[in-house]
């Protein structure tokens, strides 16, 4: 069955439901229909969703181990080198050119030639019961290295910032797929009826440049894709009433707005229009909620000072804050963007000795913030926290154009390995998945594929990847694709 | 219990034999394709050939048996109480159901008789059928649906209000709503005679200017239209003349086979017009990447793929995506036909090159348009004369190679190779930017005098780069010396660079004069190319002399490669015709034209639009199988473009096929897909749902038409004796008595057939995005009726517009009419679509899209309560009714209401308003600070609120 007719088939199940509704369309918003589920039957999961309530929660295929996630994307990919993956060879090629078998076969975005080696540019050091590699950029986030799980040898096969990104939160470098986000919001629906079920924060001064592709639902209807929170006008679009129309006229409009479309439902019969009567309401309430939600004032001078956060300001310690916020509203999918993380050594902001001292900065605090805060509100235990930029970075310093001779040093990008950390929502705390060979470039024992890291997540949220599947252009589409993804055991609790 | 009922409807004729394609196809693919179909053949068997079906699995017995079921193994496995033996294996689905079972085990025994898929044959007409109510048929159309509903015992709905018809009519066809004029009209002429009214209104709407604007937008979300380029940097780009044609192809009734023609292949008509040249931007509007670092071919092959795809998509309604990697999974479709049909698309000038190219100057004023061509044209002429005239200089020239050379830069390493007869340089892979070359040659021995030599850029490897392009060079400045026996230097006067190709898109002379890019293999190449360069007089030359070549290469490409040549040869002419052909009046009269042509072309204001235009070809491109559909891992070549091979064979008109040929094969009426797949695109828009309910998948994986003998029939007609007349074809929708049914619908009727697919009831369709916006306008008088233009920046919501890459989004202040245009002509950027459309269900139009799927949101409610552009709307809709010459109240809010809704209020319905009307003006004269931000006046404020209330209505926001 395609998705038309599965919708249409959908409502007419549902048709019957809304006649029994046509005279009480209070508090239709809130409610949804036992039919709505999650068939276990052998083949692809099929999810029945009433168009109605199409963000009603759902429980999946098996017990989740995370409810929520927060996941933080570095726009831009971190280097791995200079923060999680500490290679002390690496440090004594620095400045020698870099071998040839390395180069061979190997596409790079940047690097063009011989380019030279380049060392870990700060100190290492163990920290924890786990003895895990942080460097001195990140001192606060070192502090928690025992609730955090490394995957050192991540890997992408793109190697451009655009499809890699799209890769990373789709499953596809390509245009059109829905993200991992949209796929949880679908497949679970979410706890607040009254917020989206899934919300994007973004900082950095820049939106990813494949902008809503990255929080879009792809094939899947548009209900579930990812809802912009914006630092500057309304926190989500629209939620604000216009000048000069206050709550009770909204109100009152409301009601006369819903008595007439009520009427015309019973001259038409339409059931779109109880629908609509419906989705009025809900609008309504979300502009209350979403306010509520996403104002930090209210937040006691303690936690501001933990957060490092600003009223009022565009910063990724501020969406930190309402990260937290919105996980303990309810929210299913929390993706947060920071730009800036690109250092190719090409200018003083994208490079390791400049701006991405001041992004690590700029992280630190916050991320070591949030997982206190999630730790002591007992959110840890149930909400995914993930970190990672869309690929690695070249173990060789950047010469673009052909050669050095720059003030600013950087790295190209690699796709081949690099590092990412998930913590709560049952990853197994303190510990390091995979390894890297000696210089950092490529993977030695136990690759973790984009796909892999999808298949896993999708495990924790209890559903299987394999079967997860949306029939679209004849197709069962997956999160994961058709290659083969495996999902890391090792790293769940 | 009634989706039971709904199947069960749509089952019509229900024959005693089991046919193929209805009955058998379903079963297969949705229970056995996924591992014997196109994708996999797991123990080599698979249920998309009718040879594998009767041929034996790997088990060595035999799949099936016709008129044996009981020893074909597909019903020993399907029957099995085996879990081993057991098809489909319990892990992978469940067991096949009794009736299924049944319907597999009958048509074998019938024989097993294979069909093709419906729509892989050729339409063919049928009778309308008799109907046992003949007052109701207006047209053939309703013959049809009206056989279909009594034999499954329903009545039609009864005749909609004419307000009711009007609204639905004009938006389908204009994309707006009437006015109150032309609703007063209407109602009045529709007393008199309703038919009559229906018919002359339908030719209004189809003759109304606006017909376009509504028609390319629904082609705009196909032709994947944006005016920004995608991926990377989504930086902005003009394509927006191609809009304008579309608009006007509409307007004018292009006949549709000409519309797919000219967007498919308008550059290789004979003599094409600009207006032909322009709708071929259709395929330039691919997605392209000028994200630094980005390979452009690689985005190039992309964008030559989406191409195939999309055509395919289009024009055909068949999914072709798949077939990139791994033969179709449901439809015979083979792996290598979609290479096979990609050659149409592989030969094009376009490589993904951040200046867009090529581009075409298309003047503003479409008046200049046969102006500007005919320039363009002469253009062409002239540069082919004296690429031709050179040419033959070239084929009495000797050229002798350089074979002693030295090179020195000092910043790229440079090493001497000889090969092939010559000494070249070869530089280092991370010479740097701007690398100034010296390359010092010893004069060859038989070389008396010296007239010109030739630099040829090589790939680094000549093989590989054929099927992986390598990047290329530009020679920014070259200079020339004659170093004597004596070691002084003279200075060769340098006169001309004649490039290698007729139409080079940067001018090679450039490379004499220092200024930016001048000659080169820019930005992708794929073999060696050349360039002669000319000196201004004979210069005698002789032994012990050397030549010295200074070549200033390019700079930084996209922010990452440097335009360096990395391996070049000299050789050197001591034939006077290349410098006595300089004086010659044949080229110099022939250059003059040139020059005076593009003068005169550049005086004529224009837009630099993109547009398809195919390499010459000497410089064509290879097409290879991608393995597995990795374009990194090519496989065989490709020597013809064809079609696959299950449809009517391709014609070439004179040799190799080309996409010209492939065009005129979709435009075809002998194609089996073509006008089915455009009658039913245009029945969807209108009545709300296609005949075949799957606009995107007319395949065996997509749903069957409701109306088969209906679709076939109209499709027949479109294309034969219709011409391909669309405005024809949509007056035939619209004056049928179907389309005029009232969409009143009771719960009864509604769990019979929930998406009336069967027309019980006229159409009730959620406004587009679009249309959404217009309505508003509309409604409140703001509207400008502008046709055509650049792009347009209606008011946004603040924190929405934070680009990437430009441009700046200026909002012409309140008042300004240009703020006031319709939807059609927004800026449509890929990565910020503008909100209201996104909330509303449009695409993002990164891809081809072929149905936006309505959904019902708690956002589409806030937008059109809160967003700044729909309460202008209100706020001036509110001035509208209070400034109305109507007196009262009820008045004033009938009025509202009619103009949102097209209907007349009625009293139950004016009490409500007047209720609220009442309570606002109250709190608005108790607040006057509030009142002032809506309007002068309380009751102005308070009509502000009754206009965002009537804008908000169901009404308002359906046809």
């Amino acid at each position: 069955m395609n998705l038309f007719e599965k919708l249409q088939a959908e409502k007419l199940q549902h048709s019957t439901r809304r006649e029994f509704l046509r005279d009480c369309t209070t508090g239709l918003g809130g409610m949804w229909l036992a039919s709505q589920g999650v068939s276990n039957a052998a083949g692809p999961l099929n999810i029945s969703r009433d168009p109605s309530s199409p963000l009603a929660p759902l429980s999946p295929s098996f017990a989740p181990t995370a409810k929520r996630v927060i996941y933080l994307h570095m726009v831009g990919a971190p280097s791995q080198l200079e923060l999680f993956d500490y290679k002390p060879t690496l440090e004594k090629y620095d400045g020698k050119e870099c071998p040839k078998e390395y180069l061979e076969g190997q596409r790079f975005a940047f690097i063009q030639g011989v380019p030279k080696m380049l060392g870990p540019q700060f100190k290492f050091s163990q920290h924890g019961q786990s003895g895990a590699w942080v460097s001195d950029r990140l001192p606060q986030l070192a502090k928690h290295a025992d609730k955090m799980c490394f995957i050192k040898t991540m890997q992408s096969d793109q190697f451009n910032h655009g499809p890699a990104q799209l890769l990373l939160q789709t499953g596809s470098p390509n245009l059109g797929h829905p993200t991992i986000g949209a796929w949880a919001t679908w497949g679970l629906g979410t706890d607040n009826q009254n917020l989206p079920g899934y919300m994007v924060l973004i900082s950095g001064g820049r939106i990813p440049r494949v902008g809503s592709s990255l929080w879009g639902s792809g094939y899947l209807p548009s209900v579930y894709q990812g809802v912009q929170c914006r630092s500057t006008g309304d926190p989500v679009l629209n939620a604000a009433n216009p000048a000069g129309i206050s709550s009770d006229i909204r109100r009152a409009a409301l009601d006369s707005l819903k008595n007439l479309n009520e009427r015309t439902f019973h001259e038409i019969g339409d059931p779109e229009t109880v629908t609509r009567i419906a989705q009025y309401e809900m609008a309504y309430r979300m502009q209350t909620s979403v306010p509520e939600t996403m104002s930090i004032d209210d937040e006691p001078a303690h936690i501001h000072e933990m957060y490092g956060t600003q009223p009022g300001k565009e910063s990724f310690a501020n969406n930190c804050l309402l990260a937290r916020r919105l996980a303990e509203d309810g929210v299913r999918f929390i993706q947060l963007h920071d730009w800036g993380w690109d250092s190719h050594g090409s200018s003083k902001s994208e490079a390791l000795n400049g701006g991405f001292q001041d992004k690590c900065r700029q992280i630190d605090k916050p991320i070591s913030a949030l997982l206190t805060d999630l730790d002591q509100r007992g959110m840890l235990d149930d909400t995914l926290v993930v970190w990672g930029g869309e690929f690695g970075r070249t173990p060789m310093l950047e010469n673009r154009g052909g050669g050095s001779g720059n003030k600013f040093t950087g790295r190209d990008h690699n796709p081949n390995a690099f590092t990412i950390w998930m913590a709560g929502g049952g990853v197994k705390p303190g510990m390091t998945y995979g390894e890297t060979d000696e210089m950092g470039y490529q993977v030695a024992k136990n690759p973790v594929h984009v796909r892999d890291l999808h298949a896993t997540m999708l495990e924790m949220f209890g559903f299987d990847a394999r079967r997860l599947s949306y029939n679209y252009q004849g197709l069962d589409q997956k999160l994961i694709g058709v290659k083969p993804a495996k999902v890391i055991k090792d790293i769940i609790a | 219990m009634p989706r039971l009922f709904i199947a069960l409807l749509l089952v019509s004729s229900l024959s005693a034999e089991v046919d193929f394609s209805r009955d058998v196809q379903p079963i297969l693919n949705k229970n056995c394709i996924a591992c014997h179909g196109g994708v996999k053949e797991a123990s080599e068997v698979s249920f998309i050939y009718r040879d594998q079906v009767l041929g034996k699995g790997e088990s060595g017995k035999i799949v099936v048996i016709p008129g044996d079921p009981d020893g074909s193994e597909m019903m020993v496995r399907i029957t099995s109480d085996d879990p081993e033996l057991l098809m489909p294996q319990p892990e992978h689905g469940p067991r096949l159901s009794d009736e299924d079972v049944k319907t597999l085990r009958n048509w074998i025994k019938e024989g097993a008789k294979w069909g093709e898929h419906w729509s892989f044959t050729s339409p063919k007409k049928h009778k309308a059928p008799n109907v046992k109510d003949s007052t109701w048929p207006v047209g053939k159309i309703d013959h049809f649906i009206l056989a279909k509903l009594e034999s499954n015992g329903l009545k039609p709905s009864a005749p909609a209000r004419p307000a009711e018809w009007l609204r639905r009519a004009s938006l389908d066809i204009i994309g707006l709503p009437p006015t109150i004029a032309e609703l007063d009209a209407f109602e009045v002429a529709a007393k008199n005679d309703y038919a009559q009214a229906i018919e002359k209104e339908t030719d209004r709407l189809l003759a109304s200017p606006h017909f376009g604007e509504r028609w390319a937008s629904v082609w705009m979300d196909l032709a994947r239209y944006a005016d920004s380029e995608g991926l990377g940097n989504d930086r902005k780009r003009d394509v927006w003349k191609f809009r304008e044609w579309l608009i006007n192809a509409f307007n004018q009734n292009l006949p549709y086979d000409q519309f797919v023609i000219e967007q498919l292949a308008g550059d290789a008509i004979p003599n094409a017009t600009l207006e032909q040249k322009i709708a071929t931007t259709f395929h330039r509007l691919t997605q392209a990447n000028s994200e630094g670092g980005t390979d452009d071919e690689e985005f190039r092959l992309i964008a030559a793929m989406d191409r195939n795809v999309t055509t395919w998509e289009v024009f055909q309604g068949i999914s072709m995506n798949c077939v990139q990697c791994h033969s179709h999974p449901y439809d015979p479709l083979k792996h290598e036909e979609y290479y096979n049909s990609l050659k149409f698309f592989n030969n094009t000038r376009d490589s993904d090159a951040t200046d867009n190219s090529p581009v075409l100057p298309i003047p503003l004023d479409p008046n200049k348009y046969a102006e500007a061509n005919n320039l363009l044209n002469k253009i062409d002429q002239l540069e082919q004369t004296i690429h031709d005239a050179w040419l033959e200089v070239d084929k009495s020239s000797v050229w002798h190679p350089v074979t002693q050379l030295s090179a020195s830069s000092n910043t790229a390493h440079l090493s001497i190779v000889e090969k092939d007869g010559f000494a070249e340089f070869r530089a280092s892979d991370n010479a740097k930017i701007n690398s100034i070359y010296t390359l010092t040659a010893q004069v060859p021995e038989k070389l008396k005098e010296f007239t010109a030599f030739r630099l040829t850029y090589l790939p680094k490897d000549e093989g590989k780069a054929l099927t992986d392009a390598e990047w290329g060079a530009s020679l920014n400045h070259i200079q020339v010396e004659k170093i004597g026996v004596d070691g002084k230097a003279q200075l060769v006067k340098l006169i001309d660079v004649i490039p290698d190709e007729a139409h080079p898109f940067f001018n090679p002379n450039k490379s004499l004069q220092k200024r930016g890019m001048g000659w080169g293999t820019y930005y992708k190449f794929f073999r060696p190319r050349h360039a002669t360069f000319v000196l201004s007089e004979v210069l005698p030359v002789g032994e012990g002399e050397k030549i010295r070549f200074t070549l200033q290469n390019g700079g930084m490409y996209m922010a990452s490669f440097a335009l360096v040549a990395k391996r070049g040869r000299i050789s050197l002419s001591d034939d006077s015709a290349w410098v006595t052909g300089q004086t010659d009046s044949k080229f110099v009269n022939a250059r003059s034209d040139l020059q005076q042509a593009r003068k005169q072309l550049n005086t004529i204001p224009h837009v630099n639009t993109l547009v398809i235009a195919e390499r010459d070809p000497e410089h064509s491109r290879v097409t290879n199988f991608f393995n597995r559909g990795n374009w990194l891992d090519k496989g065989q070549v490709i020597q013809t473009a064809s079609t696959p091979s299950v449809f009517p064979p391709m014609q070439a008109k004179a040799g190799k096929p080309n996409r010209l040929d492939f065009a005129r094969w979709i435009a075809s009426p002998k194609n089996p897909l073509t006008a089915r797949v455009f009658v039913n695109r245009l029945w969807l828009e209108v009545f709300g749902v296609g005949i075949v309910p799957t606009p995107e998948d007319f395949g065996s994986a997509g749903e069957k038409p409701t109306h088969p003998e209906l679709l076939d029939t109209l499709a027949v007609e479109f294309a034969t004796e219709m011409k391909w007349d669309i405005k024809a074809m949509l007056r035939r929708y619209l004056t049928s008595a179907a389309y005029r049914q009232s969409n009143k619908v009771s719960p009864k009727l509604h769990e019979l057939d929930a998406s009336n697919r069967l027309l019980t009831r006229g159409p009730r369709q959620r406004l587009t995005g679009e249309m959404a916006r217009d309505s508003a306008l509309l409604a409140s008088g703001l509207l400008s009726r502008k046709i055509h233009g650049p792009p347009t920046f209606p008011p946004l919501p603040p924190g929405v517009w934070r680009p990437f890459a430009g441009p700046k989004w200026k909002t012409p202040e309140p008042g300004d009419p240009e703020r006031y245009r319709r939807a059609v002509y927004t800026f449509w950027k890929r990565s910020i679509p503008y909100p209201t459309f996104i909330t509303f269900d449009a695409p993002t139009r990164e891809m081809c899209s072929k149905r936006r799927m309505p959904s019902n949101t708690p956002i589409q409610a806030l937008a059109v309560m809160n967003d700044p552009a729909f309460h202008e709307c209100a706020q001036v809709l509110g001035q509208r009714m209070l400034m109305c010459k109507e007196e009262s109240v009820h008045a004033k809010i009938a009025l509202g209401y009619r103009a949102t809704t097209s209907q007349r209020i009625t009293p139950e319905r004016l009490t409500e308003l007047r209720k609220l009307f009442d309570k606002l003006e109250q709190n608005f004269t108790d607040n006057p600070l509030q009142s002032k931000k809506l309007a002068e006046t309380a009751d102005g404020a308070a009509y502000a609120v009754i206009a965002s209330v009537l804008l908000n209505l169901d009404e308002a926001i359906t046809r």
